[in-house]
């Protein structure tokens, strides 16, 4: 595998980015929303491919940080009466730090065990979403939540505004998770997934790696969350779930192509598209999620990414030979 | 003065008893060989040395300082190994293996040097996977030099390796011997290893049993009825 440039892969996702964009211009309130939402799990899907595709740790806490961005957004912006503005880095250094918290509590244990511990502290999280009804509203919701102010010289509807912050948000998102993978601690991060015994031997540091990776997934994730709550102006424990979320998340990163940052945006933009293109009910969503999920995982356990770039890769070494 | 001296070094497993009680020395600039029968406890001494395992008793006096140290410390202080079965970063490319492993570098330069050093400029952009089995050796090795090492320990290098791999390897390690770098060498090849050795150490089940030049040790007898007459008996069958 040959990385890209990185002012390339900059430009490209500018471009990605700009087409998307005024794409919101133009289509109806419900094809927005579609988008909106799209970027908001592309955006919780790259975060999330720090941590599984460039690490190796499957975490299913995720959905429960992306709650708890959602919840602190919530209660910031109207019960204490702040700006989503201000509300939004706090919520991400909000879910940094519980994301620290759970990575020096799980990196405690290996493989397997990982996975397990984080799918505990998901249903815990989940839980509480559930029982403290003064913080969050309980099973009923958290109702009202004001959404991001619009300035005034962006006349646009508020829907299409709100896209536009998805994507921006995606596009930070991307151009940070990219600047992360290709730092030294990427490049460590890289050498744990492949060989913990070996990063060892070599001197990686190794804890401080996959720490760094954990927070940073999990300030993201919180990032998402919050945007997600201001714009839905309505969340509830149901959108937070282990099987849920947590779940969406592996189906989105391991369809789109782990490890490629870019996999995971169309595993997004596919599976989010997938359910309202066909229209179906969200339990039947899932359902689909579970059987591309099986499709992939037995016949391109690579993803989509992998199909492209092999494409590419033989359209373009077919145009080189003579 | 010896960089590394190995002090009463002992190791127990439950109620085994791998190592028991070994002493060494290594001095500066040297390649210093390791021999044994299978179970003698090569590989226990180097993972004790590297820091992948704690000695149940003894010290590791390297560069004047005492240990044993964990492994991240035994690889900031500058003794960096090699594994038996050759580990590499196998779904990275070779560019990406080297530049994890220079990830700590203060000479990012090195990298161009060490390409050169483990004849790997060929296979660059090759998976580690895909390489052929001497290609990944030299990659495993390369990992271990990318890091600066003073002591260099080496555990079984020459495992499946041709009669010409042999040779190239033997040609390498004389040639980072002769940069500055302390070679610890345990191997099963007893030609290639007394022929690129200034020094070897006999171990059987535990104890040393002979230390000297790479002549003395092939004349003693002790040494040629534990391991290199069984050898040789072996090789009749």
């Amino acid at each position: 595998m040959i990385a890209m440039p990185l002012h390339k892969s900059v430009a490209i996702a500018a471009i990605a980015f700009a087409l998307a964009a005024a794409s919101t211009l133009t289509l109806n309130d419900y094809f927005v929303y579609v988008v909106t939402i799209g970027a908001i799990f592309a955006t919780l899907a790259v975060a999330f491919d720090v941590l599984l595709g460039f690490t190796g740790y499957l975490s299913l806490a995720h959905g429960a940080l992306y709650g708890l961005g959602a919840y602190a957004c919530a209660l910031l912006t109207s019960r204490y009466g702040l700006s989503f503005w201000v509300a939004l880095p706090l919520c991400g250094a909000l879910t940094g730090a519980a994301g620290a918290l759970i990575a020096l509590l799980a990196f405690r244990t290996r493989g397997l065990y990982f996975a397990v511990l984080t799918l505990g502290i998901g249903l815990i999280g989940h839980q509480l979403f559930l029982v403290l009804p003064n913080l969050t509203g309980g099973v009923g919701g958290f109702v009202g939540i004001p959404g991001p102010e619009q300035p005034g010289w962006l006349a646009v509807r508020a829907t299409t505004y709100y896209a536009l912050l998805a994507l921006t948000l995606l596009l930070v998102t991307f151009i940070c998770a990219l600047l992360f993978v290709r730092s030294r601690l990427g490049a460590e991060c890289l050498a744990v997934r492949e060989d913990l015994t070996l990063a060892q031997a070599l001197g990686i540091r190794v804890s401080s790696a996959r720490l760094a990776a954990f927070t940073f997934s999990a300030v993201f994730a919180g990032l998402a969350g919050a945007l997600f709550a201001s714009i839905s102006s309505f969340i509830a424990p149901e959108s937070f779930t282990v099987l849920g979320t947590g779940f969406q998340l592996v189906a989105l990163v391991v369809v789109g192509g782990m490890g490629t940052l870019w996999g995971p945006i169309l595993g997004a933009a596919l599976l989010t598209a997938l359910p309202e293109g066909l229209r179906v009910a969200a339990t039947l969503s899932l359902l689909a999620y579970g059987v591309l999920l099986l499709i992939f995982i037995i016949f391109a356990p690579q993803g989509i990414a992998s199909l492209i770039s092999r494409t590419a890769r033989r359209i373009g070494g077919g145009g080189r030979e003579p | 003065m010896s960089l590394l001296q190995i002090r009463d070094i002992e190791a127990r497993f439950g109620g085994v008893v791998a190592l028991g009680g070994v002493s060494l020395d290594v001095p500066e600039g040297m390649i210093f060989g390791l021999i044994g029968p299978n179970g003698a406890g090569k590989t226990t001494l180097i993972n004790m040395v590297s820091g992948l395992i704690a000695p149940t008793a003894g010290h590791i006096v390297f560069d004047g300082a005492c240990g044993p140290w964990p492994i991240a410390q035994t690889v900031r202080r500058g003794i960096v190994r090699t594994f038996q079965q050759t580990r590499a970063f196998l779904g990275l490319s070779v560019r990406e293996n080297l530049r994890i492993a220079t990830v700590h570098s203060p000479d990012p330069g090195s990298i161009d040097e060490l390409i050169e050093a483990c004849n790997l400029g060929d296979v660059l952009d090759r998976t580690a996977r895909d390489l052929p089995y001497a290609t990944l050796r030299h990659l495993g090795i390369a990992l271990a030099l990318a890091l600066k090492p003073r002591l260099l320990l080496l555990d079984e290098p020459a495992v499946g390796l041709t009669a010409g791999e042999v040779e190239r390897l033997g040609a390498l390690v004389r040639r980072w011997n002769a940069a500055g770098i302390t070679v610890l060498l345990v191997e099963h090849n007893v030609r290639f290893l007394m022929d690129v050795s200034q020094r070897v150490a006999v171990l059987d089940r535990g104890r040393l049993l002979f230390e000297g030049t790479p002549e003395q040790c092939q004349a003693e007898q002790k040494v040629i009825d534990v391991y290199l007459g069984r050898r040789a008996a072996d090789a009749d069958d």
